[in-house]
């Protein structure tokens, strides 16, 4: 878990200025602050790949996206984090909430959450879970990964607690 | 009208300065093939995704874009229009081109023919809505919606069939890397 009022200055110090993507509630204050933000152009998305779809379309105009989402709708859409972002070369940082690891409350995230950290290790992304204490280190790994190489950075957000 | 013909009257009209999304496999293919330019993005995977590219980029430039997919493309994503039709961006065309089929695969069939695409982008939030029967309309209509300002939905129907041998798009970090160079260079001159 991370505070959000400390995700959304990381945010601002690294000048990201699009938001898209599909709600989570572990991710709630901060999909808040950035839909409200004055510095954010936030557009709502029907699913996890119109968003990356839009969020892409940003990058290429010049501007600089983060994408939320629930791990259910990063398995959604992976095809196109393979096919677009990373085989054209559009970095995107994205925040994940990572259902289903310990101590989840829903059997339906258990099989995502089991295989999440395997996937994301194959694929030709950054990943990181972010948390309160490595947080501005996760950040800048993802920040120097993204800017070097031209392809997404994955960070991890699980939830504190399961309700 | 072919899909080759309506491709050659929209990149025969398009403005240098205009960004063109194109839909994966043949669309992408044969428009490479009849006129190959710094801003098509083309498409290879990621089906569906061409109006969303498309909104991305309007939303942060000044520049027309226009984004043009089949009917395969624009069903598999089909929310996106909701999206376009909230946000409105007075500087994107998006066009369909329907021939009923996934006609780059066997022209197997979609379900084109049960949806009128025309009312659902007027309901959804398209201004300037039309349907486009033969290629002296397509002319005059496109470069209309090119000086218009409006949220445009252009809905093209084309015949099914014709020849296959395009070239394999191959080099995609370079469609990404000249893209952004003549989009983002000219918007600092």
């Amino acid at each position: 878990m991370i505070n959000s009022n400390k995700m959304i200055s990381l945010l601002e110090k690294y000048k990201y200025n699009i938001s898209t993507g599909v709600p989570c509630a572990g991710q709630k204050e901060i999909i808040r602050a950035l839909t409200f933000h004055p510095k954010v152009l936030h557009i709502i998305a029907n699913k996890e790949s119109e968003a990356i779809g839009i969020a892409a379309g940003t990058y290429l105009a010049g501007g600089k996206p983060v994408v939320y989402m629930q791990n259910s709708g990063f398995f959604n859409s992976i095809n196109d984090i393979n096919s677009l972002t990373i085989s054209y070369r559009i970095p995107i940082l994205f925040l994940v909430t990572w259902r289903g690891c310990i101590g989840e409350n829903a059997p339906q995230h258990l099989e995502n959450g089991r295989l999440m950290e395997d996937i994301v290790n194959r694929m030709n992304i950054f990943t990181s879970e972010i948390n309160n204490e490595n947080c501005d280190d996760a950040m800048s790994s993802a920040e120097l990964f993204m800017n070097k190489n031209k392809l997404p950075a994955v960070l991890l957000i699980k939830k504190r607690k399961f309700l | 009208m072919k899909r080759y013909d309506a491709l050659k009257i929209i990149l025969n009209i398009i403005p240098d300065r205009s960004p063109l999304i194109i839909s994966l496999g043949l669309m992408s293919r044969t428009a490479h093939d009849i006129k190959d330019r710094s801003l098509n993005f083309y498409l290879t995977g990621s089906m569906g995704l061409t109006s969303s590219i498309a909104l991305g980029i309007a939303v942060k430039s000044k520049e027309t874009v226009v984004a043009i997919e089949g009917d395969g493309s624009l069903l598999m994503n089909l929310s996106s229009m909701a999206t376009i039709g909230d946000r409105k961006p007075n500087n994107l065309i998006h066009i369909l081109l329907d021939n009923n089929a996934y006609a780059s695969c066997n022209a197997e069939n979609t379900l084109s023919k049960i949806i009128n695409f025309e009312t659902l982008a007027k309901m959804v939030g398209y201004q300037c809505v039309n349907k486009i029967s033969n290629t002296s309309m397509l002319s005059s209509i496109f470069s209309n919606a090119l000086k218009s300002n409006q949220t445009t939905f252009l809905h093209i129907k084309i015949e099914k069939g014709e020849m296959k041998e395009t070239t394999r798009i191959k080099n995609l970090p370079l469609i990404t890397n000249r893209f952004m160079d003549f989009l983002i260079k000219g918007q600092h001159e």
